[in-house]
């Protein structure tokens, strides 16, 4: 970590814009071999679009990119990997039908003779050796699909240093795993370190910055807040650093009395998950926590229709439902803000007014012509009470940023009548003042009578504003939390049971 | 943050589309096609350029409405070419059939066609490519089943329905043509269909996830599809004076080209009948001044590929920095 190790990496002033939205303003980091340097935001604080510039996936606005000194331009993901730049994605990018081997090699089999033919024997020796280097103990003949989260994640850390790996990008590498699989990537991570490798670790969880970084730098709403010695900090300021105000500010909560129950979900089995119970109140935020793969977001599926449920029940209001299509979750006022809006939430090439409507269009007008003058006047109420930031609700909702895309999304719901509202992620990239924003509208729509299901996987969101929160692991109901019991280390327990 | 960035919106959209690259060829083309050929500016002329259109331009209309709720219809071809025999055959002597009944026939067999279209996309779940391109074969086949007969047709109103011209003019199947992209236009816009076919064609995970009847759409799109095949058949039965199995052969080729350089977009959600209105016109003006200019049949096809690969080309480049979002 000293000067004299050298600097691998330098980005100079880097800037991004994409439509209405700077990603990242002058944005310049550091990195020496050998050293773990964590990064550390919010959602949509310009994590990923750095890291993505990086990689070669998106192409910076301006500012330079220094490789051992020399300034190199990063045109494509190839350039990137050619001179040793490896990223380790949240998201898995294994290919579940090859074999371990198979997938560290992709791309880069080894050949032998002059035919260069696939050299099968070499690979699955080399990928042997590469796993014994992280202290794994893994077949290179298993099959991906059948290998659990973590060893997947394993496998791909294996793909990026099976070729000389000069700069390590890992973002958000504990996504998914419990206590003891993120001690041994600690331990594989120390390895590479003395092996000389530069690491970027990207991480919202505070505990894992203290314990494996050197250094760390705090951008927030795409600027660089600072850099710090890991062991000049302490959590306190760093949080600071990455809202820029005050926690309690930021998780603003209050009191909403909870009345009867409105929905309760007894023994309810689908695929993904089985056995799940709960019981949801009148005006109360119920949250569900889980690590990747822990089921909940096909509970949540199930719940609204979209995937088949096959034991169990669902009653609302007292009444049986069998839930077997969205559109029987959205007559049953059950309305649902998904994981991924640009996917499941919204269509993006259409106005803010056709997204508001479209789940309850037949309402519109009594014949099959839409009554356009009503569905303006409608949309318009709901841009205005929820307060989306549009110039008009003809806008495309393409060019509207992630916390007014969530409320579009959030306005379908409340256009068709949703009196329980089942938000997935509500906060995912969404910057801090649109996040207050919505945390505020839930708990208005409480009070209003609606109640809400909140997904997250960020402990602070959902320990300031649920009200109970149930743990889901490996599809399975694990333990329920008053919120006076709970806290980050009981639920991260829980998850991983 | 809030400052969003609104370029062309309302109608002002079309500007969006690959619609001004071609309408700025289409200046360059008539310039040239007027100044080295004297018949090209003819009254003649530009009467027959209408009248061509007419099969493709009905086609299109439907393929339109497909392609908007993000399908494909490579079957058109086949199914206005059945419809077309089939009608010719029983309009034949000995047998002639009513004129009303050989319209609902034939308008029957295209929309059933359509049905079993749609079908097998939604319920089977079969690619929209796959499918089509399956029943294209079928019904191409279907259609051999009359190769002996070499049904002409003699009925007058048939013969009319392709080919007259109001004051002598102005062809009346140009008329058709017109009814039916406007009353395609009011439905997509003012309808609860056209707003979810919209829906589907922008985001179909999003579309059944809001509830709306995804499968019960797209069939209904390609039964709409299958509606304008039949109309097609009919006119080529109409203005070619007699039914041959092989009529229709290769126009799902010629369509989509329109259809796409008129900026309906592939996979859906985007896409309007004005700019498949000025493709349509624009395609067939070119192909007829390049026959006048005696311009060999093989380099007319190089050419109309050209244009579609440069004009969607130009298109891309342009939208270039919209795109790269995702």
């Amino acid at each position: 970590m000293s000067d004299s190790n050298g600097i691998v990496l330098r980005m100079e002033n880097i800037t991004k814009t994409f439509p209405g939205v700077v990603a990242l303003d002058n944005v310049s980091i550091d990195l020496y071999k050998g050293e773990v340097l964590g990064i550390l935001g919010e959602n949509g604080a310009g994590k990923s679009t750095l890291i993505k510039i990086l990689a070669g996936n998106y192409i910076k606005d301006s500012g330079d990119i220094f490789i051992d000194g020399q300034k190199f331009e990063i045109k494509g993901p190839a350039e990137a990997m050619s001179s040793g730049i490896r990223v380790i994605y949240q998201e898995l990018n294994t290919i579940n039908n090859l074999t371990v081997a198979e997938n560290i090699f992709i791309g880069e089999q080894l050949v032998k003779g002059p035919l260069k033919i696939i050299d099968w024997k070499g690979m699955n020796k080399k990928a042997e050796e590469l796993l014994a280097v992280m202290n794994v103990k893994l077949d290179p003949n298993a099959i991906i699909g059948d290998l659990t989260v973590s060893e997947k994640q394993i496998v791909e850390i294996a793909k990026a240093i099976s070729q000389e790996a000069k700069i390590l990008v890992m973002d958000e590498p504990t996504a998914a795993l419990s206590e003891e699989e993120t001690q041994s990537l600690f331990k594989i991570i120390q390895a590479l370190k003395t092996k000389g490798v530069a690491i970027i670790y990207i991480s919202h969880r505070l505990k894992e910055i203290f314990e494996i970084t050197d250094r760390v730098t705090v951008l927030r709403d795409g600027k660089k807040v600072g850099t710090l010695k890991t062991k000049e900090s302490d959590s306190n300021k760093l949080v600071e650093m990455m809202v820029g105000r005050d926690i309690k500010d930021m998780y603003p909560k209050r009191h909403v009395p909870i009345g009867g129950v409105v929905m309760e979900v007894n023994n309810l089995g689908a695929e993904g998950f089985d056995n799940i119970s709960f019981k949801l109140r009148k005006g109360e935020i119920l949250g569900i926590f889980g690590l990747l793969g822990s089921g909940r977001s096909s509970l949540v599926k199930a719940l609204f229709g979209a995937n088949k449920i096959k034991n169990g029940e669902i009653i609302v209001n007292g009444k049986k439902l069998r839930i077997k299509s969205p559109g029987m979750a959205r007559d049953a006022k059950i309305g649902l803000v998904p994981l991924d809006r640009k996917i499941e939430g919204l269509a993006l090439m259409m106005g803010v007014k056709e997204n508001i409507t479209l789940a309850n269009i037949k309402e519109l007008g009594k014949s099959f012509l839409i009554a356009r003058n009503q569905e303006r006047r409608k949309a318009g109420n709901w841009v205005d009470e929820i307060g989306i930031r549009t110039p008009s609700v003809e806008q495309e909702v393409n060019s509207l940023s992630g916390g007014n895309q969530q409320k579009v999304v959030l306005a379908k719901w409340l256009e068709s009548g949703s009196q329980i509202i089942i938000l997935n992620e509500p906060t995912r990239g969404v910057d801090v003042g649109a996040k207050i924003e919505i945390y505020k509208l839930m708990q208005d729509l409480c009070e209003k009578g609606s109640s809400i299901i909140m997904i997250s996987s960020e402990l602070p969101e959902i320990l300031s504003i649920a009200d109970r929160i149930i743990v889901m692991s490996k599809g399975r109901f694990t333990e329920e939390y008053k919120i006076c019991d709970a806290s980050e280390e009981g639920l991260l327990r829980s998850a991983c049971l | 943050m809030e400052k969003a960035v609104k370029k062309y919106s309302g109608f002002l959209s079309f500007l969006r589309t690959p619609t001004p690259t071609l309408i700025g060829i289409y200046i360059v083309m008539m310039l040239l096609f007027s100044l080295t050929s004297d018949k090209f500016l003819t009254i003649q002329n530009i009467k027959g350029i209408y009248n061509n259109f007419a099969v493709f331009g009905i086609l299109a209309a439907g393929v339109t409405v497909v392609m908007i709720g993000g399908g494909f219809d490579l079957a058109i071809g086949s199914t206005a070419g059945l419809a077309g025999i089939v009608s010719s055959v029983l309009l034949m002597k000995g047998i002639e059939v009513a004129t009303p009944w050989v319209f609902l026939i034939a308008i029957a067999i295209g929309c059933t066609v359509g049905l079993i279209n749609g079908l097998i996309i939604t319920k089977v779940g079969i690619n929209p490519i796959i499918t089509t391109l399956g029943t294209l074969a079928i019904f191409r086949g279907v259609c051999y089943f009359w190769a002996d007969l070499n049904p002409r047709v003699y009925n007058v109103f048939v013969q009319n329905f392709g080919r007259i011209y109001l004051g002598n003019v102005f062809p009346i199947t140009t008329l058709y043509i017109i009814i039916a992209f406007v009353a395609l236009t009011l439905i997509l816009k003012f309808t609860r269909f056209g707003r979810d076919l919209f829906t589907i064609g922008g985001n179909e995970t999003l579309a059944r996830l809001a509830g709306i009847p995804v499968d019960r759409i797209k069939i209904l799109s390609y039964v709409i599809s299958g509606f304008f095949c039949s109309v097609a058949g009919l006119l080529l039965i109409s203005q070619l004076g007699s039914g041959r199995p092989e009529y229709g052969t290769g126009a799902e080729l010629e369509v989509l080209t329109i259809v796409v350089l008129g900026g309906v977009v592939v996979g859906g959600g985007r896409g309007n009948y004005l700019g498949v209105f000025i493709a349509l016109i624009i395609i067939q003006t070119i192909t007829n001044g390049m026959v006048l200019l005696n311009v060999p049949v093989f380099l007319r096809m190089v050419v109309k590929g050209a244009l579609l690969v440069l004009v969607i080309a130009i298109d891309a480049f342009r939208n270039k920095r919209h795109l790269q979002l995702y």
